[in-house]
């Protein structure tokens, strides 16, 4: 992602700080909490003498601050350094008419010091902004595309002394998403878990967030691509006693087979595998699984099984029966298909009017 | 000695003895042998499975005064560390419990103590139980700690709920969490513990606290506290039962013998028991669904085992006793006390809830597959075709097979038997040779031998000539067709709210019309029965939707039949166009 003019991405900016250019006045903005406290984090450790960091490193926060307090904190001398930092969090949330007072500050700041103004999201037009923009290195710490993302997640693996595979990365982004701090904390996990092997594997980062540490979700949803009904029934169970709440294995089940739907659909439209692993951004491993399932699963079956997610969900969040029994009769339904599974369905219905 | 709990007595102190944990502690020990220690955990999973034992234990191996190289994975449990902890008066671990301490003035008074050093050891352990009851307020100011954290602070929450923490707090946590215990692992350590202390329990018994347990080894604990306390040292199975108010497989077994040998006396005779025992129906009925469940996985199974939690002798006697009912059975019973079980919320009286669902299930018959039932409507065709009164097989067969066969004899499934018999009605104008079937019993006539779509040219005629009149006819529905030799008579039933209507279309002034037009349509006498019908609202609702499902196949078959008529074809293609509308003349 090209960064804006005037607007350094996060990677220059850490270029320039391993060469030792530190600026007096910066600007953290966007709204990627990971990239804000790495690069807060980054400036610590480059600007701050850690033998008297108690004397030259002040965090402050806009919500409370005054512009007095700011003004004596950045104009203030370093002791025993040549530098001192001034982090000012939630910029944004500085009252105007203090902010304004460090109006002049910006124009001409502290050599000594460094002010860091974190804000997230700001108002462009007020003028302490135009100004801040206009005198500090603003460093764009925006949320990372899905690209970035997976050069981020082999960066970081490699910081931790790991490879990591494709396959791993991709279900990484598909469970945990796009916000790198819960990635963080599933990468480490998966390496912390796995012992000594050079490279995470899919299933180390499967054990790694899934709730309980031998068998996922994902095993299930593998066992359902191939209505296969024992090892679902087995792989469900497992997973209930390990405590893996049911509404999140139905709603697991049910984003799985949304994405199974939409595959058939341009499955049907002629796409071959490999192309359609590409529309639909699946690894090796979701895209077999799930292009086996579109395989596997009529059009009538689809459509019946999400009435059945429906009446599960109904169930689970209002009903008598245990969730465990309920989860079972959904994964039965799924295997057998809807003619044979809608004779159970209508047979459990038909009760009513005995 | 002071009495301690067995929860507490047995309380894990290492890594290696917490129970069903190991991936949890697994990650936590190449912590912290790998010196990656974060800041803030969160321990999630249900009561009992470990999380504070969990936190205490990384407690100590953070702060184990033994260890010259930092943290530990094995704390030594002697210095003066392991044991302040152990015992909870640690100046460097801290437990706070957050349901009573949620709000923001405790979290600020925490995040000024934070900024303090540790007194003796390396870390400040700040473990935070049930954190999800904290304040929104107090998250945010938790939140600030957590952003900025003094390195020597860890901090560990627990809670039951993890879906209540804030989404900004949980990703500055790393978050495990702590399965379930399962039934083998719970009863593993009961035994550890009963063979230490001397303590005799059978091992079903164990299995019925493991089961009862659900999960949590601290209420197997509890439970295994209570019966000692009522039996003493020697433990049997009736004792545990009458503690744990669960019925045992004697009662739920005979209760499944009774109900697939129909014996609803015997049935009956066992809720009573239960009654007697003070038992819990609804606890009964779980339990007993749960049983039919292991019937019918014991039936579609090969490896019943391993998808039944039990011991296999049990497993054994439930495959036998499987053997003597038909999976589809098995379903309807699950139905029936599925449907109990629901009842029993804001029943008055429970007890008559569950004789009824009893008497039900010991009087419905065995299900036939459809594929029995295809084989008997095969060999009825032909029995039908060599009388030679009709062929079934003839043009009428092309008919499209999800179209209603309202011209063929249909085959009504009796639903308490299975057994097919054929019915006919009287067919439209262009039929010239009924088929007779004997006069049916009326409460058999159910299901898909009633002449809906001659019924609703009535109604339709009506509603173009006596718009009041049809208008009435239209709340009716057909509940009953019986051919007679004479004349035939066709059941309208009324719901109660409808009564009016039914009494209108009683009416002298009204009889006659009615009964020429049915003639006319029906082309034979037939005669209208007027029933008041006695339903409950759901019923109502789902009578609605049958009578809106048949219109709408009425609709389609006629929308069918007129797009696949060869002049409407030649007429499209000679004259272009599309049609817009098609009228039910």
């Amino acid at each position: 992602m090209p960064s804006r003019p005037g607007v350094l991405s996060y990677q220059d900016f850490i270029h320039l700080l391993d060469r030792g250019t530190i600026a007096p006045v910066y600007l953290l903005t966007g709204e990627e909490e990971f990239l804000i406290q790495a690069a807060t984090d980054r400036l610590v450790q480059a600007a701050v003498d850690p033998a008297a960091k108690d004397f030259n490193y002040t965090s402050l926060d806009g919500e409370a601050a005054t512009a007095e307090t700011i003004l004596t904190a950045v104009e203030s001398l370093p002791a025993f350094a040549e530098r001192r930092l001034v982090v000012l969090k939630n910029a944004e949330l500085l009252p105007a008419a203090e902010a304004n007072q460090l109006v002049n500050y910006l124009k001409n700041p502290s050599p000594t010091t460094s002010f860091v103004c974190v804000a997230p999201k700001f108002d462009a037009r007020r003028s302490f902004f135009q100004t801040l923009k206009a005198h500090a290195v603003v460093v764009d710490c925006r949320p990372l595309s899905d690209a970035q993302v997976t050069v981020w997640l082999k960066a970081q693996a490699k910081s931790l002394g790991r490879a990591i595979s494709e396959d791993a990365v991709l279900f990484l982004k598909e469970r945990v998403g796009r916000d790198l701090f819960p990635l963080q904390n599933e990468l480490t996990k998966a390496v912390l878990g796995s012992d000594h092997q050079k490279t995470i594997e899919m299933e180390d980062v499967q054990r790694a967030c899934s709730a309980s540490g031998d068998v996922s979700v994902y095993d299930l949803l593998t066992a359902l691509a191939q209505r296969r009904t024992e090892p679902s029934i087995r792989t469900l169970t497992r997973l209930m006693e390990e405590g893996e709440p049911p509404l999140k294995i139905l709603s697991t089940i049910g984003y799985r087979f949304r994405l199974v739907w939409k595959v058939k659909h341009a499955m049907q439209a002629g796409h071959a595998d490999a192309a359609l692993m590409r529309m639909f951004g699946l690894g090796q491993w979701a895209g077999a699984s799930v292009i086996a399932a579109a395989k596997a699963y009529s059009e009538t079956d689809l459509r019946w099984a999400f009435l059945r997610f429906i009446e599960t969900d109904a169930g689970l969040k209002g009903g008598a029966l245990s969730p465990k029994l309920i989860l079972e009769l959904l994964v039965l339904d799924l295997c057998s298909g809807k003619q044979k599974g809608l004779r159970r369905f209508l047979g459990r219905q038909s009760l009513l009017y005995l | 000695m002071d009495y301690q709990v067995s929860a507490r007595k047995w309380r894990p102190q290492t890594f290696e003895e917490v129970v069903g944990q190991v991936h949890v502690a697994r990650t936590l020990t190449n912590a912290i042998r790998q010196g990656r220690i974060a800041h803030a955990y969160l321990f999630s999973g249900m009561r009992g499975v470990g999380k504070t034992t969990m936190a205490r234990i990384l407690a100590k191996s953070l702060n184990c005064a033994s260890a010259s190289n930092g943290p530990t994975v094995a704390p030594c449990q002697t210095c003066p560390s392991c044991l302040s902890i152990t015992s909870g008066h640690s100046p460097d671990v801290v437990e706070i419990d957050g349901a009573s301490n949620r709000g923001i003035d405790e979290v600020r008074e925490l995040r000024e103590a934070v900024k303090y050093a540790p007194m003796a050891g390396k870390y400040r352990v700040y473990i935070i139980d049930e954190v999800h009851m904290l304040t929104k307020e107090a998250f945010n100011a938790l939140l600030k700690t957590l952003e900025e954290p003094p390195s020597h602070v860890v901090f560990i929450f627990a809670t039951t709920e993890d879906h209540k923490i804030p989404s900004t707090i949980l990703s500055r946590c790393q978050h495990f969490h702590f399965k379930r215990i399962t039934r083998q692992e719970i009863i593993a350590q009961l035994e550890r513990i009963i063979r230490e202390e001397g303590i005799r329990i059978t091992g079903q018994g164990l299995g019925l606290i493991a089961k009862a347990a659900d999960g949590s080894l601290r209420d197997a604990l509890s439970f295994l506290d209570q019966v000692v306390a009522y039996s003493g040292k020697e433990v049997n199975d009736q004792d545990l039962q009458v503690i744990l108010g669960t019925a045992g497989r004697g009662p739920l077994m005979a209760m499944v013998k009774a109900i697939l040998e129909r014996k609803t006396a015997e049935a009956l005779r066992i809720v009573k028991e239960l009654a007697d025992e003070g038992q819990d129906y609804r606890q009964f009925t779980s339990e007993l669904l749960e049983y039919i469940r292991h019937l019918v996985i014991a039936k579609s199974s090969t490896a019943p085992e391993e998808l039944i939690d039990l011991p296999s002798e049990e497993v054994e006697e439930i495959r036998q006793l499987s053997a003597s009912a038909g999976v589809e059975e098995l379903q309807r019973l699950f139905g029936i006390f599925s449907l109990a079980l629901e009842s029993f919320r804001g029943a008055v009286h429970p007890g008559f809830v569950l004789e009824m669902a009893v008497i039900r299930a010991t009087r419905i018959q065995p299900l036939e597959s459809f594929e029995k039932l295809l084989e008997r409507f095969h060999l009825l065709e032909r029995m039908l075709g060599e009388g030679g009164d009709r062929d079934l097989t003839g043009p009428r067969a092309e008919v499209a097979p999800d179209a209603p066969a309202v011209n063929a004899p249909a085959i009504k499934t009796d639903p308490l038997t299975g057994s097919a018999t054929a019915s006919a009605f009287k067919p439209g104008p262009s039929e010239s040779a009924p088929v007779k079937a004997g006069q049916e019993n009326p409460e058999r006539s159910a299901g898909t031998g009633l002449p809906m779509e001659q019924w609703s040219r009535v109604v339709k005629r009506f509603l173009q000539e006596k718009p009041n009149l049809g208008s009435y006819l239209e709340k009716g529905i057909v509940q009953e067709w019986i051919a007679g030799d004479a004349k035939d008579v066709l059941v309208i039933g009324y719901d109660e709210g409808a009564a009016f209507f039914a009494e209108y279309i009683q009416k002298e002034e009204s009889r006659p019309i009615v009964a020429s037009a049915l003639r006319e349509v029906f082309q034979r006498p037939v005669e209208l029965k007027v029933v008041r019908l006695e339903r409950s609202a759901h019923e109502q609702q789902q009578l609605q939707l049958k009578k809106d499902q048949q219109e709408r196949q009425h609709r389609q078959r006629i929308q069918q039949e007129t797009m696949a008529h060869p002049l409407l074809k030649e007429a499209l293609n000679i004259l272009g166009g599309e049609v817009i509308d098609i009228k039910d003349a």
